[in-house]
């Protein structure tokens, strides 16, 4: 079932004892009794399906306590499997704090796959990753081309089955940053875009919603053909560069969460895809312009 | 591991290369390093960076040659930072530096760099890091967390 | 004399980009990248120990470098790194195969 088919009394019933939703491989347990919170929710997440009988592989919980600054003012506290990784939060950041900690949960507990810090869409069953470090613009990019006939795996996480080659889709709410906000607000006015939280750790942030199509096929899984580690300047017309395979091969493997931990499986796993992908340095800022840019790498590969 | 493309991967086990015929994507040849190629170079690289790029939560150095040693009058000395107290820590590999970061710099036994005995006396920081609570963290978590938020270092010796 | 060896040579994995090399140590769980010269020193020296001067003559030659103190320098600083590293050991005899 999911959420939007679900009357909005019900779903904050039970978001209060533990609402199971499917997001890509895995399945979360979201617990809060924080009703603007579940507002936001029922809002954002209206497109994933709801998995109260499943196994949960992530517990998370979003309660509020009286702040040790003020206490008359009320904060959030995100707990994982009931222990706060991170200071609490005013209650009006409560779900950039959700967010923050479900990405958390992912990147220090998922073992069995190489996880890439990247942003990932899939075009003609190729999957294509931007791998790139907090403030290059991967998540606007990753905005545009998803609603733009890409099919959104995720904006953070390059899932890779280290085994297959195969990436997983784990499309989540994009958090947009700051300018990005208004840029993709005025290009993309069709889509759905939380409120705007202003004064987190990350300046303003709102969340985007996925596309429908893409939290419907989150079940397909592809492997990647191109890489382009991408830049944001601005008013620079596209460039695309190629890059060494050893070069490739560092920046990939230093952009990873779990590299380390996997051992050979990571080293192999990164290996792989350098030698099965194109990879290339991106330099953008126009979006018509890098999209057509892309769309003509793609036919000529 | 299915590898459709092509593998040329030295198997030092068995001293074997094995080339595929397939097509390869246009790799390019151009090299990482430019010119210098009668000198031998090894770059080691430093993982768990992109962990500490998003959050204040690292992992300890994974050895005592790629931890954060500052020069001060009196020698190298280990940059000691401390998991926040606050917070629960959530695994037994990664650490939560918390919103402000914390360190000292371990001052004993002091380190002659040029003496045969450094090596030795950087493990006896170490282990005076660790009785503290403290652990050593890569050069790269350190550059990722000062760019992030910085760290507070209680010396008065630098 | 002072003979330098590999340390579990066989245990590592090594990716060939062309000239430029990706290298994964199992015992310390460390990825590095090697350029042509410094692969080959550690090639060389899976193969038989050597004293320094060997390693520099065999290298100048493949190479055609001339071996003069420099080059000598920069091998003697490499061995060293790799020795920091647990890719090699030196050995102090008078004949390498003994021990």
């Amino acid at each position: 079932m999911m959420v939007n088919q679900i009357p909005f009394k019900e779903f904050h019933l039970l978001l209060n004892q533990g609402l199971r939703v499917a997001i890509g491989p895995f399945n979360v347990c979201i617990q809060t009794t924080y009703k603007p919170l579940a507002e936001q929710l029922y809002q954002l997440y209206r497109h994933y399906r709801t998995a109260q009988n499943e196994i949960a592989e992530f517990h998370v919980r979003i309660v509020t306590e009286r702040s040790n600054k003020n206490p008359f003012e009320k904060n959030v506290r995100f707990l994982l499997d009931g222990q706060s990784p991170f200071e609490s939060f005013p209650q009006a950041q409560a779900l950039a704090a959700l967010e923050w900690g479900i990405n958390l949960a992912i990147a220090v507990r998922v073992s069995h796959l190489l996880l890439l810090h990247s942003a990932v869409v899939e075009k003609n069953n190729h999957v294509i990753l931007f791998p790139a470090w907090p403030g290059s613009g991967k998540t606007t990019l990753c905005t545009v081309l998803s609603y733009r006939g890409f099919r959104l795996f995720s904006d953070e996480f390059g899932l890779m089955d280290p085994q297959q080659g195969t990436f997983y889709p784990i499309p989540r709410l994009m958090p947009l940053k700051n300018e990005s906000i208004a840029v993709i607000r005025n290009y993309l006015p069709e889509i759905t875009i939380g409120k705007s939280i202003p004064n987190t750790q990350k300046g303003t942030v709102a969340h985007a919603c996925p596309p429908e199509e893409s939290i419907q096929q989150s079940t397909l899984t592809a492997k990647a053909k191109w890489i382009f580690f991408p830049k944001w300047i601005a008013d620079s017309t596209t460039k695309i560069e190629t890059i060494s395979d050893s070069e490739a091969f560092m920046l990939l493997a230093s952009n990873a969460f779990n590299y380390e931990v996997l051992g050979a499986k990571g080293f192999q796993a990164v290996a792989y895809l350098i030698r099965t992908c194109n990879c290339y340095k991106l330099v953008y800022s126009d979006f018509e312009d890098v999209m057509a840019t892309l769309q003509r790498l793609i036919d000529e590969t | 591991m299915t590898a459709e493309k092509p593998q040329k991967t030295t198997e030092t086990s068995n001293r074997e290369s094995t080339v595929s015929t397939l097509e390869t994507p246009q790799h390019t040849r151009r090299k990482l390093l430019k010119g210098a190629a009668t000198i031998p170079v090894v770059m080691t690289l430093y993982s768990g960076a992109a962990l500490a790029r998003t959050s204040n939560i690292t992992g300890e150095a994974a050895n005592i040659d790629t931890a954060v040693f500052m020069d001060t009058s009196n020698g190298p000395q280990l940059l000691c930072v401390f998991p926040d107290a606050a917070q629960q820590q959530i695994s037994g590999d990664t650490y939560d530096l918390g919103a402000a970061p914390q360190a000292t710099l371990i001052q004993d036994p002091k380190i002659n760099p040029i003496a045969a005995s450094a090596d030795k006396k950087k493990l006896e920081q170490l282990d005076a890091c660790h009785a503290q609570g403290g652990i050593m963290i890569s050069a790269v978590a350190y550059s990722s967390i000062m760019d992030k938020t910085g760290i507070t270092i209680n010396s008065t010796t630098l | 004399m002072m003979y330098w060896h590999t340390e579990h040579f066989h245990t590592l994995l090594i990716e060939d980009w062309g000239d430029e090399y990706t290298v994964f140590q199992p015992d310390s769980g460390k990825t590095h990248f090697f350029n042509q010269i410094s692969i080959q020193i550690l090639i060389f020296l899976s193969q038989h120990p050597a004293t320094i001067e060997q390693i520099c003559t065999v290298l100048a030659k493949q190479f055609q470098q001339n071996p003069d103190k420099e080059f000598t320098q920069n091998i003697e600083k490499i061995l060293h790194h790799f020795e920091t590293l647990g890719l090699v050991k030196k050995r102090n005899q008078g004949n390498p195969h003994d021990g």
